[in-house]
């Protein structure tokens, strides 16, 4: 292997940072196979400041009762919760509400989690369920006009790379991307392509086996993916 | 490297961020339909990585922190645990229960399949034949009779009908007891 032909590509998400090395192997003038590894680096305010160690020992006092260590769990994970909340409703104020319920399901079935396993995806199960419920109480699919997505898409693109963007925008755009999938397919797109997740971790939240995982994101990628095409082609007509 | 590869490599470019490869590079050059969707799909990777990069800003958080704090009961439910010597207690008796009670079952069903196989050996010309209409499983529980009384009775070829005996005898038995 020749190591000047290994490249590397670098995906920043929200809370995360995918480092993508892959190498091509030529097989023949005009075919090539490619191999690739995936390296995920943690950069959100809480998977920083919260250590395992650290962590062990909140939920160790949250279990006898502590409110304050409570109170030091919900100020370190409600903004990772509130994003995939977001995600997943397209609406702020839903996801607010969805956040609230999540962390009291959490104070109440903190007993009944196994500290020898990770916490995040404890917690993002418990918020995606909730989240998942909310939905269906709410209008299934959502169709936002096309429109109004690519003005927002070009709000967002004009914006200055510092200013965060507005929620409304966002969730406009997200909305307008996956809110016509169905739940199932929608859950698998939002945590596996858009908050970067692993697929074995997409299965261990949404309980689907990894079949019913490759499945749903092969349906829902084509949806987006056409979505995304008249998306860009009514952009062109704006700008 | 042709066009039909082409979602496949759109795919993976929009959605996992992997470039394309040398191959599909150098098809483009001699493709202008490929190149097309080449271009199309770099932008939508710049839409996705946009979604992907934007954080929605959670608004006044400590509001939310107060929310919840004032929404949570005053302790967390306690997990049940079952002690450990319990639960060893709790599979020894299972596995106990398992062994008399499977084996007495395991006992009954071959005597009943054996009974069966038996039943239908008798030729329906014979005059066992009656035995054979009238001996079901259901009959031979309301006779109170035992398997192997039973299966004397149908061995027992030579003799009267044998359905008729084991009435006549437990008509005698009644009398009897009185």
């Amino acid at each position: 292997m020749d190591p000047a032909k290994f490249k590397f590509s670098v995906t920043r998400h929200a809370s995360r940072v995918t480092i993508l090395l892959h190498y091509s192997i030529p097989l023949s003038p005009c075919r090539s196979f490619l191999l690739f590894r995936t390296f995920t680096v943690y950069t959100s305010e809480a998977t920083q400041n919260m250590r395992p160690e650290n962590l062990k020992e909140t939920i160790g006092c949250i279990r006898n009762g502590d409110r304050t260590a409570f109170k030091k769990l919900v100020e370190m994970y409600q903004q990772p919760a509130f994003r995939l909340a977001f995600r997943i409703l397209g609406n702020e104020e839903e996801a607010r509400d969805a956040v609230q319920e999540s962390f009291i399901k959490i104070w109440q079935k903190i007993g009944s989690y196994d500290s020898f396993r990770e916490f995040l995806p404890w917690m993002y199960r418990i918020v995606a369920n909730t989240a998942a419920d909310r939905l269906r109480s709410m209008r299934r699919h959502v169709m936002v006009p096309i429109d109004l997505v690519a003005e927002k898409l070009i709000t967002l693109q004009q914006r200055d790379p510092g200013t965060p963007a507005d929620n409304h925008d966002l969730a406009v755009l997200i909305t307008g991307l996956a809110g016509m999938l169905p739940e199932k397919q929608k859950m698998v797109f939002i945590l596996r392509d858009v908050e970067g997740m692993s697929s074995e971790e997409v299965e261990t939240i949404t309980e689907l086996t990894a079949d019913a995982v490759k499945s749903n994101l092969y349906h829902a990628r084509k949806s987006v993916r056409e979505r995304l095409f008249k998306i860009l082609e009514k952009e062109r007509s704006i700008k | 490297m042709n066009c039909n590869d082409l979602p496949e490599i759109l795919e993976r470019m929009i959605f996992e961020d992997v470039p394309a490869d040398a191959g599909f590079m150098q098809h483009m050059n001699t493709c202008a339909s490929c190149n097309q969707a080449y271009a199309d799909a770099m932008k939508a990777r710049e839409v996705m990585n946009l979604v992907r990069s934007s954080e929605p800003v959670l608004r006044n958080p400590w509001e939310l922190t107060g929310k919840i704090m004032a929404a949570v009961p005053e302790s967390p439910e306690k997990a049940f645990t079952v002690p450990l010597l319990l639960t060893r207690l709790l599979a020894a008796a299972s596995v106990a229960l398992f062994l008399l009670f499977g084996y007495e079952q395991y006992g009954i069903v071959i005597k009943i399949s054996t009974l069966e196989k038996q039943c239908a050996e008798i030729k329906p010309d014979s005059r066992y034949s009656d035995l054979l209409q009238q001996a079901s499983i259901l009959n031979i529980s309301e006779a109170g009779i035992s398997f192997s009384e039973l299966e004397r009775l149908l061995h027992n070829r030579k003799g009267r009908n044998p359905l008729s005996a084991l009435t006549m005898s437990k008509q005698q038995d009644k009398r009897n007891k009185k």
